[in-house]
């Protein structure tokens, strides 16, 4: 931790000596962006695949109240402390007032229609592997659910990370929206490689960091220690050390919350199985399907 | 009189003997005896699940002794969390902090996980339809009780 805070520091003071201009924010412009009519129901699946819920509803929300997207939720980090802000369709507290364009900024590229830069616990480097169609979707998707016309808490952080420009010089090394794994012509793979490196998200915590802060692609899914407390983070790959479930078995976890030996997911897993058992079958089987393709890794 | 105070003695060691015996044969310290409750739970819950699963046949009889045997083994599961057993244990799972920090809520979960155990014994289900109705609630107990009052090791 100390060598990455060295890092950072001594990144910050190069940015701040001569490289302000590669630290800027990135934009999608509107004309970037493909001639497609939104449709917020193929909206609602994006939204679930992608856990919205998970983080930006009100803590301890259930049932109806996981669309009221209102933001609130504490992320405690060795950085700081993150809140998710509020991503209800108000016009002002939240992103009811978003363009196009800006909206997909800001899930592929990790700017607000400001011009700041997201700190990445907002998980960009994953949805930045979406495509348009599917965020304008969630866009129209968003927009139907209830407006919340209070702001979330700031983020509490230290210095240096404090300082957002920062960011860019994070995102210059780690925000690479090209896949992982090489699927061939699968489609099956492929649709599971959408739900697991796009808008499921699953390396954030599953896929160990380096010094830099990105993921170690040559050991993805491979897990590591959980930064957010003690004990580790699960490998996943299907190695002996790692996921030695069957795709079957994947599949009925995903919807159930049951392993094999029908003991029940627990800690943040709960709240991904809320989202993946309300998935398609045909998804989970996807994501089951990827993860016995992805190259087994020892450890964990 | 001398006789008769060494009987009493006797009685009273054999007694004792008999009283740590069985104590023993449960598991002798809250930590193990919650352990054991928690194996015998999730053990009738694997034989109600791989019916559901479709992995073994469905046999009302057995999927009800199940849910029988998981309610006897759940009661008193949690007096058994004294102060100073967080995170005790050998398994890689354990008693997580909020067990102690947030008891009234610890307590209120294990209460509705006890309920959904008592609506489906009620229920007596008798085909896989009607248990899987049963036993639906229970499973969501488990992951709600696991998400927040237990800790990876």
């Amino acid at each position: 931790m100390r060598r990455f805070v060295l890092t950072l520091v001594s990144l910050a003071v190069v940015g701040a000596a001569g490289g302000w201009a590669v630290t800027a924010p990135k934009v999608v412009p509107p004309g970037a962006l493909p001639a497609h009519t939104p449709d917020a129901e193929a909206g609602k699946a994006v939204f679930i695949a992608g856990g919205c819920a998970s983080c930006h509803a009100a803590n301890g929300a259930e049932g109806r109240d996981m669309l009221v997207l209102s933001g609130g939720l504490e992320l405690k980090t060795p950085f700081g402390t993150f809140t998710a802000p509020n991503i209800s369709p108000h016009p002002e507290a939240g992103i009811g007032g978003w363009s196009a364009a800006e909206f997909v900024t800001a899930m592929t590229l990790g700017t607000a229609p400001d011009g700041r830069h997201y700190y990445p616990a907002f998980p960009y480097t994953s949805y930045a592997r979406m495509t348009p169609q599917d965020l304008m979707d969630l866009q129209a998707y968003i927009d139907t659910l209830p407006p919340v016309a209070e702001r979330a808490a700031g983020h509490d952080l230290g210095f240096p990370f404090n300082i957002r420009r920062a960011v860019g010089l994070w995102k210059m090394l780690n925000l690479d929206p090209d896949w992982v794994l090489d699927v061939g012509g699968d489609p099956v793979l492929a649709r599971g490689r959408a739900l697991v490196e796009g808008a499921g998200h699953c390396a954030e915590c599953h896929t160990p960091r380096d010094a830099f802060g990105g993921f170690r692609n040559d050991a993805w899914l491979a897990g590591g220690p959980d930064p957010e407390g003690p004990g580790e983070i699960p490998n996943i790959t299907p190695h002996d050390e790692g996921l030695s479930w069957s795709a079957a078995d994947i599949s009925y976890y995903l919807e159930t919350g049951f392993t094999p030996d029908f003991d029940s997911a627990g800690g943040s897993m709960v709240a991904v199985i809320r989202n993946t058992s309300q998935l398609s079958a045909a998804d989970r089987d996807a994501i089951a399907a990827y993860l016995k393709a992805v190259p087994p890794q020892p450890g964990g | 009189m001398r006789l008769s105070t060494l009987g009493g003695a006797v009685m009273t060691l054999a007694v004792l003997g008999t009283t740590v015996g069985m104590a023993m044969a449960g598991g002798h310290t809250p930590v193990e005896q919650r352990e054991a409750k928690m194996k015998a739970v999730g053990e009738n819950t694997g034989i109600v699940g791989n019916m559901l699963r479709g992995k073994t046949d469905f046999d009302a009889e057995a999927a009800n002794a199940a849910l029988v045997a998981m309610r006897e083994a759940a009661g008193g599961f949690n007096e058994l969390f004294p102060e100073g057993t967080e995170g005790a244990g050998s398994n890689e799972f354990a008693a997580g902090p909020k067990i102690w920090s947030d008891r009234a809520g610890f307590d209120a979960e294990y209460a509705k996980f006890i309920g959904a155990i008592d609506a489906a014994v009620a229920a007596e289900p008798q085909d896989m339809a009607a248990l899987g109705a049963a036993f639906g609630p229970i499973g969501q107990e488990c992951k709600a009780c696991h998400e927040t009052y237990r800790m990876k090791k």
